[in-house]
């Protein structure tokens, strides 16, 4: 698994080398990947790995929106979501930070096992679909004229009702966007 | 293992947000007339409570674990509760209440929740829930007897005397398999009238040796497992900061307050909340917890080694001393 990470980051790293050319800001990006979701509350853990797809482009330099759409493998609970980023180019590094605001099918947990389950459950009739996050892509980099990688974003939230009482911690292993 | 040390410095940053709130000197106004109700505790009584119930306790059946086989920390091939339902319904009526039992739920795991009521003089209709839990592992000794064992003492000396508040004693069943007989009958509207609650889970182990209490959570604490542990949130702030405060200041027992985050319903603050006041903090009652720390600090929890013989009588009568004089200031009582 290191050795995967290290190759990733190094090709991360020494890729952009070879994309000089510039990319039209104006232009969509279409953005897939692959994603890790630890999600908590009282007496609650759950972990879930999802796919996402989104769409986003630049507002006015450095902001943008990006809104998508992101599915668990198993369960598929869908979830809907929006973000507005801030941008900055270094060469062909292109970290973003901003806010990501959902509607998540995942509000309610699993039941879990037969320990403490009607108190979860009692726990649960207070917490609504809506959440909002924290969006991070530090290893965001162009690596072609049309192509983006990142690797590793990470989000971290809560849901609306009761702040705190739930949290969100997602991290997007890696993310792969095309601009068109 | 990086992953593991990531997660450990959250939940201690996280918990470094808790309050004690030791010796904090505030409102002291009832305390005299506090303390003297609670002088009148018996830990005689006490003791003989304990060991009757523990005995109880050992010789009834387990109930039905089926759906809830053992596992670590929970032998629940050896948890009890049908013989303790009848002991303390009828210690309530020897004492001249008229008690009842809230049976929720059905199946094998239908809740008894017992409890009697000795009524306010002028404000009747708010209610200061004084709660254990009835069901045990093996005896059961600490966990929850020494408990129970408070709040039927409790139960006996508030017959003595008028109180503006109605006092409501509950022992509340199956809180080892999860709070379920509490969170039913929070689930239920049956809190809809509490004002205030005072949860009870283990009272009466206590060590003098270095390092007999652990920390909780990633919370340090006083390394000598000598006190009582009294634990509230936002909601109970202020009555915690004043029982701990009377505890001490009175020299009825010493007492460590403690104070959970927010209203304390939180993934990393959990710890604070396993017992019957969990749910209520989560719905926003105030409630206090009264513990020794539980597997914290007590070597017999949840083993057949929990025994009458493990209880320290001197502490077990003094935190049930805190017990009867924080019901006396909560549901103020009339000299």
């Amino acid at each position: 698994m290191k050795k995967i990470i290290s190759s990733l980051v190094a090709l991360l790293f020494f890729l952009p080398l070879f994309a000089q050319e510039k990319q039209d800001k104006k232009s969509f990006e279409v953005t897939a990947g692959y994603s890790m979701l630890f999600y908590q509350s009282a007496y609650n853990l759950q972990n879930a790995s999802g796919i996402e797809a989104s769409i986003g482009r630049e507002i006015s330099d450095p902001l943008r929106w990006q809104a998508g759409l992101r599915v668990g493998l198993d369960p598929l609970l869908p979830e809907v979501f929006g973000r507005i980023l801030l941008q900055e180019e270094v060469g062909s590094w292109r970290p973003q930070i901003g806010l990501e605001l959902g509607v998540t099918g995942r509000a309610k947990f699993e039941d879990g096992a037969f320990l403490l389950r009607e108190t979860r459950e009692a726990m649960q009739t207070g917490i609504d679909a809506g959440y909002l996050a924290i969006h991070t892509a530090p290893l965001s980099f162009r690596i072609s004229k049309n192509w983006n990688l990142s690797i590793a974003e990470i989000d971290f939230g809560t849901h609306f009702t009761r702040i705190g009482r739930t949290l969100r911690a997602q991290v997007t292993l890696i993310s792969a966007g095309m601009k068109f | 293992m990086k992953m593991n040390r990531l997660l450990n410095l959250t939940i201690v940053t996280f918990l470094a947000l808790l309050v004690a709130c030791g010796e904090k000197e505030g409102d002291r106004s009832g305390f005299e007339e506090a303390t003297v109700v609670a002088q009148q505790v018996n830990g005689e009584n006490l003791m003989n409570s304990v060991a009757e119930l523990v005995d109880i306790h050992l010789n009834d059946i387990p109930i039905d674990n089926s759906e809830c086989p053992p596992g670590d920390l929970f032998p629940t091939d050896h948890l009890t509760r049908n013989a303790a339902v009848g002991y303390i319904s009828e210690e309530f009526r020897k004492m001249g209440y008229i008690p009842d039992t809230a049976v929720l739920g059905e199946g094998a795991y239908i809740t008894y929740n017992v409890f009697a009521e000795w009524p306010g003089t002028s404000d009747a209709e708010e209610v200061i829930l004084v709660g254990s839990h009835l069901d045990a592992f093996y005896g059961g000794a600490d966990d929850n007897t020494s408990a129970v064992a408070a709040m039927l003492e409790a139960a006996r000396i508030a017959r003595n005397f008028s109180f503006s508040h109605t006092i409501r004693f509950i022992a509340f069943d199956l809180e080892e398999l999860g709070s379920i007989g509490s969170t039913r009958y929070v689930e239920g509207g049956l809190a809809g009238d509490v004002k205030t609650a005072i949860v009870m889970d283990l009272i009466g182990y206590r060590s003098f040796e270095p390092g007999s209490q652990k920390s909780v959570m990633g919370i340090r604490l006083p390394d000598v497992g000598d006190y009582l542990m009294v634990i509230g949130n936002r909601d109970s702030e202020e009555i915690t900061r004043q029982i701990t405060d009377m505890a001490n200041s009175q020299s009825l027992s010493k007492a460590l307050g403690v104070l959970a985050p927010g209203d304390g319903a939180y993934f990393l603050s959990q710890a604070l909340m396993r017992s019957d006041h969990g749910l209520m903090w989560y719905k926003g009652i105030p409630a206090v917890f009264f513990t020794d720390g539980a597997n914290f600090r007590n070597p017999n929890y949840h083993l057949a080694s929990d025994l009458p013989e493990t209880i320290d009588a001197d502490f077990l009568t003094g935190n049930t001393k805190v017990l009867m004089a924080a019901i006396a200031l909560l549901a103020e009582v009339q000299l």
